[in-house]
């Protein structure tokens, strides 16, 4: 029964804000809570890898178009539902875009993850490349002109489903996490020779926790493909890889707490800066944007958390730890 | 015999490391690996842990070949050890570092972990227990919550055999275990490793420095020198091998 109660709490929250959103918010900052949304899927499921996994992948920006371009393509010709059910498409084009990454995930973990430290962050890089650059070639997608006309709305069920896949990620990777397997990632991170001497296949347990990844971030390219309707290569370019590292970073690696604070303040500190340039009349926005950044590394380079989780940053946990 | 090497040997380029090793290690035995320093004893437990491969010549556990077996299957099939420089999880707790261990009889999948079925509760709960119940054996279940990397020395390397048993050996390799602990706390040890040794009906291959202690404890010795076995046999045939002292504190010279 104790199953339950995350999922409860999963739809519990993501209703709220859907509720929220569409009752006070307007459509600019509805995107934005999308794009949260979506943010969350990426962050957290790179944080698998990067965080908890200690393998730094650059290549998440491609597993994210890979699951954005199956799931739009899917769409355009297969819509199993209709009318006022439409909305129990999207669940299903999310599922197929996340599996289709996450094949590609297994077929590039399974000699990429023989690399470690710099040279796996390259060839993650590579991909992600290579994937930008063949679907910017390939016509059938659009190449470079992208695809457009994708099914998709926002209102508060398309919020809701986004939410939901936000919320199932954190309480999915929560108890993956806080398992047998979870405990195989750290070690794997911590000390691969010891780990392996313990018994523990580092191969298999470093390409699964790559496969699950994949499988968030192609979901998260798949919600991101139906709120924006329209797909482009130039949305998945390396900054986009970044951009999820930065997040994962900021937040504390290993810490799916941090991940959360870190997709809040990444997406809402360039929007939330804006107004600033009425005044400075200059953009000082990535300006402001990247000193934190470099604050953020030379005071704090474990991240706002360090791999700490929620339930440990209360006073008296952390107390009884020490 | 449990573990058996016949002709081992490894060749890093032209170096010859360890050459034509042959030994064997019964059921329950405590062996003791001693040697000068540089004589390859570590090497010999990267040989039999799988973490290096014989170029020549096999290592059998219990009549079966552990050839082209990678250090986790290797581990898997009964041989764990420790290290000589502590190679603990740092970061995570003292638990879970021996949870880590047990990993490799998880009977439970990522359906069971994702919705959380009965079958993960009692698979956590058991290993939970059992990884208590060695810390207890050792004195060190109040640590357990506390970070692995943040205790003192001594601890650290009782945490490691213990995290060692957790994989359920049949072969316990240990590296140095009383490097850097002061006298009672390495008699505390060994009384220890004696006991662990009877409890769990364990064969144990020890590596060592302090003579006075390996020669208590073993049941049986085998000298390394220069890559090559120079002597086995029972703590006082050693004592008087004539190799052995020379090994260790060299032969005079005859003008």
């Amino acid at each position: 029964m104790r199953s339950i109660y995350g999922w409860i709490l999963v739809i519990i929250v993501a209703a709220a804000i859907s509720f929220y959103a569409q009752l006070f918010l307007n459509p600019y900052l509805q995107q934005i809570l999308l794009y949260i949304a979506i943010n969350v899927l990426l962050a957290t499921s790179l944080n698998l890898v990067n965080g908890f996994c200690g393998q730094f992948s650059l290549g998440h920006a491609g597993f994210m178009a890979i699951g954005a371009y199956t799931s739009a393509m899917v769409s355009l010709h297969f819509q199993p539902f209709v009318g006022s059910l439409e909305i129990l498409n999207f669940p299903i084009y999310a599922i197929i875009g996340g599996s289709a990454s996450a094949l590609a995930g297994f077929f590039v973990g399974i000699p990429s993850l023989r690399l470690r430290g710099d040279y796996l962050a390259i060839v993650t890089l590579g991909f992600g490349e290579i994937i930008r650059v063949v679907l910017l070639n390939l016509n059938v997608v659009g190449g470079a002109r992208g695809l457009y006309g994708l099914p998709g709305k926002t209102d508060f069920l398309s919020c809701f489903h986004a939410f939901f896949w936000a919320g199932m990620t954190v309480l999915l990777l929560w108890r993956l996490v806080h398992s047998s397997f979870g405990r195989a990632f750290l070690s794997v991170r911590e000390d691969s020779i010891a780990a392996e001497c313990m018994g523990i296949n580092t191969t298999r347990v470093k390409v699964m926790a790559f496969v699950i990844s994949s499988f968030f971030a192609g979901a998260a390219g798949s919600l991101f493909a139906h709120a924006t309707n329209s797909l482009n290569p130039a949305s998945f370019q390396f900054v986009k890889s970044v951009d999820v590292v930065i997040m994962v970073v900021l937040g504390g690696m290993g810490s799916i707490t941090g991940s959360l604070l870190g997709v809040v303040l990444v997406t809402i500190l360039p929007e939330a800066l804006r107004p600033l340039q009425n005044y400075t009349h200059i953009d000082l926005r990535m300006v402001i944007y990247s000193l934190v950044l470099i604050l953020m590394m030379i005071l704090k380079p474990s991240g706002l958390l360090g791999s700490r989780e929620w339930n440990q940053l209360l006073w008296w946990r952390r107390k009884g730890a020490a | 015999m449990l573990l058996k090497l016949e002709n081992v040997s490894i060749q890093f380029g032209g170096l010859k490391v360890i050459e034509s090793m042959n030994t064997s290690i019964a059921q329950g035995e405590l062996v003791g690996l001693i040697g000068p320093n540089g004589a390859g004893k570590t090497t010999a437990f990267n040989l039999i842990s799988g973490i290096y491969s014989p170029t020549q010549g096999e290592i059998i556990l219990e009549g079966r070949s552990l050839k082209g077996l990678k250090a986790f299957e290797v581990a898997r099939q009964g041989v764990i050890r420790t290290f000589q420089n502590i190679r603990l999880f740092s970061t995570l707790s003292v638990l879970d570092n021996i949870l880590v261990s047990m990993h490799q009889r998880c009977d439970y999948g990522l359906a069971s972990v994702f919705l959380k079925l009965p079958k993960f509760f009692r698979a956590e709960k058991k290993f939970q227990e059992e990884a208590i119940k060695l810390l207890k054996l050792f004195k060190l279940d109040h640590l357990k919550d506390h970070e692995a990397g943040s205790l003192p020395y001594g601890v650290q390397r009782k945490i490691e055999i213990v995290r060692a048993l957790a994989g359920k050996p049949k072969l316990l390799l240990l590296d140095e275990p009383a490097a850097g602990m002061n006298h009672s706390e390495t008699d505390e040890l060994m009384n220890l490793i004696e006991r662990i040794r009877k409890e769990f009906n364990l064969a144990i291959l020890l590596i060592e420095h302090d003579m006075k202690l390996v020669m208590g404890i073993s049941h049986r010795l085998i000298v390394l020198d220069h890559g090559e076995i120079i002597a086995q046999g029972t703590p006082s045939e050693i004592q008087n091998n004539p190799k052995v002292i020379e090994a260790y504190l060299g032969v005079e010279e005859t003008a």
